[in-house]
């Protein structure tokens, strides 16, 4: 590895690296400043001060699986756009290659739309 | 040891933004809201109030972080950490002018999308973590929010980039140097006017703000996701959520407002102030974005999620294909 890549991972390497030690930094003076007084009313989950009602994890209907999914070719669908993007200007049979993908995820998405998948019921 | 320092102190300089970032955006956000309320906002703490965020955070730096009982501690204790690192490294490819900039990243564009799409995993974490109805609904429906704007966000910059032919953020602002007919400065808002509404909006829901803030919903959710965050922990969350808004208005500005350039005036006059230039734009991106948030009344989820993927990601996939045959043509034209 060697050049503006290379450059490219070290920095962001280093970067979180110093976020990780800005984080420590903030919360070891946070520490040292602030008060520790915990009680029991204190350390309840917030229920607009009502005693908690059986716990949080309940389990929730989740509406968007079916949309996870078409987020997951979609955004696949975006990184591949990506790449293609910058030399749309050179080769034509890329530029229609690209244009065939797009269309066939476009009718994808037709479909899921006639099956109501869309549709937040 | 010079190349060491070289190579931290971009580093430093990208943390110290972060921070003055934060600060001078929640004092701008308290004062532009109170203006739109017909009030005055902050006034005390200073001339003006402006030393009140300052007070603010070294309030919040002396406060007591409270852990409540039966909160996943892992998840509780490292998400805002996996809120605010994606945040600091999505400065790095930000083109503050043709040389300052934090490091240079031929796929800036595509470099900063993905660090801000880890933001939304945090935000699960918290809400998750936090063992709270409030915090869980607020986490859901930020996810579903992010998942349905992720798309047409980045769809969005595709038809720019097919133009310029780069993902590199300085060299699609250099692209639009220059002026049509004179006038109109060559900026992609006027020629790429659908693709910059698409990424109004989608910025907007992809950052959690009015009219798509169901996620933090103060009236219904208490404050969604942070509701059990106390302290610095909830100050971290906080300055990441303000420095997105400025990462996202300098994308806006960047691809769609020509960057640091200003038309008719001849690049030896910008040169020195570029980076003002550059940030003074960014700083009138976020405040229309706190425009529409003290004007605009809340969506409901069931708009969001239509307008996201029936109206938003359709046209957008439309103005690619119209981008592309249209250069398409316009080079078949120029070679015959």
């Amino acid at each position: 590895m060697e050049g503006p890549f290379a450059w490219g991972v070290l920095f962001v390497i280093g970067s979180a690296a110093a976020a990780v030690a800005f984080i420590l930094i903030v919360f070891a003076a946070n520490a040292l400043l602030s008060p520790r007084l915990p009680t029991p009313e204190k350390l309840e989950p917030y229920e607009c001060g009502m005693p908690p009602a059986g716990i949080a994890w309940a389990p929730v209907r989740l509406r968007f699986t079916a949309i996870a999914l078409l987020l997951v070719i979609f955004d696949a669908e975006a990184a591949v756009l990506f790449a293609v993007a910058p030399a749309v200007k050179g080769d034509p049979a890329a530029a229609a290659a690209a244009g065939i993908f797009v269309a066939l995820l476009a009718i994808g998405l037709v479909y899921a739309w006639r099956k109501g998948v869309l549709s937040w019921r | 040891m010079s190349a060491v320092l070289a190579a931290i102190l971009p580093v430093l300089a990208a943390v110290a933004l972060m921070l003055v970032n934060g600060v001078v955006l929640i004092y701008m956000l308290r004062k532009v809201l109170g203006r739109l309320h017909l009030r005055h906002g902050p006034l005390n703490v200073g001339p003006k109030g402006m030393v009140q965020t300052t007070a603010d955070v070294l309030k919040l730096l002396s406060k007591e972080d409270v852990i409540p009982t039966g909160v996943d501690r892992w998840m509780y204790v490292l998400a805002p950490a996996a809120v605010f690192i994606p945040s600091l490294l999505a400065y790095a490819a930000i083109p503050f002018s043709e040389n300052l900039r934090i490091t240079q990243l031929e796929t800036g564009l595509l470099f900063t999308f993905a660090v801000l799409s880890l933001v939304a995993l945090g935000v699960l974490m918290a809400g998750w973590g936090s063992a709270n109805k409030w915090s869980l609904i607020g986490a859901m429906r930020a996810a579903a929010q992010t998942i349905a704007y992720e798309v047409p966000l980045l769809l969005s910059v595709i038809p720019v980039v097919m133009v310029v032919g780069s993902l590199d953020l300085a060299q699609i602002v250099q692209a639009q140097s220059g002026t049509w007919f004179g006038i109109i400065p060559r900026w992609f808002v006027f020629a790429q006017f659908p693709a910059f509404a698409i990424f109004l909006i989608a910025a907007l829901a992809e950052l959690n703000q009015t009219p798509f803030d169901m996620s933090e919903a103060e009236s219904e959710l208490v404050a969604g996701f942070a509701t059990e965050y106390s302290s610095m922990r909830f100050g971290m969350l906080f300055l990441a959520e303000f420095s997105n808004s400025f990462i996202m208005s300098a994308i806006a500005v960047s691809v769609f407002f020509g960057g640091w350039s200003l038309p008719w005036v001849p690049d030896s006059v910008i040169a020195p102030i570029a980076p003002v230039i550059f940030v003074l734009k960014t700083y009138f991106g976020i405040f229309v974005f706190m425009w529409i948030r003290g004007t605009f009344p809340r969506v409901r989820i069931d708009q969001l999620m239509t307008l996201g993927w029936k109206w938003l990601i359709p046209i957008t996939l439309g103005w690619i294909m119209l981008t592309g045959l249209v250069l398409k043509l316009g080079e078949l034209g120029g070679a015959s």
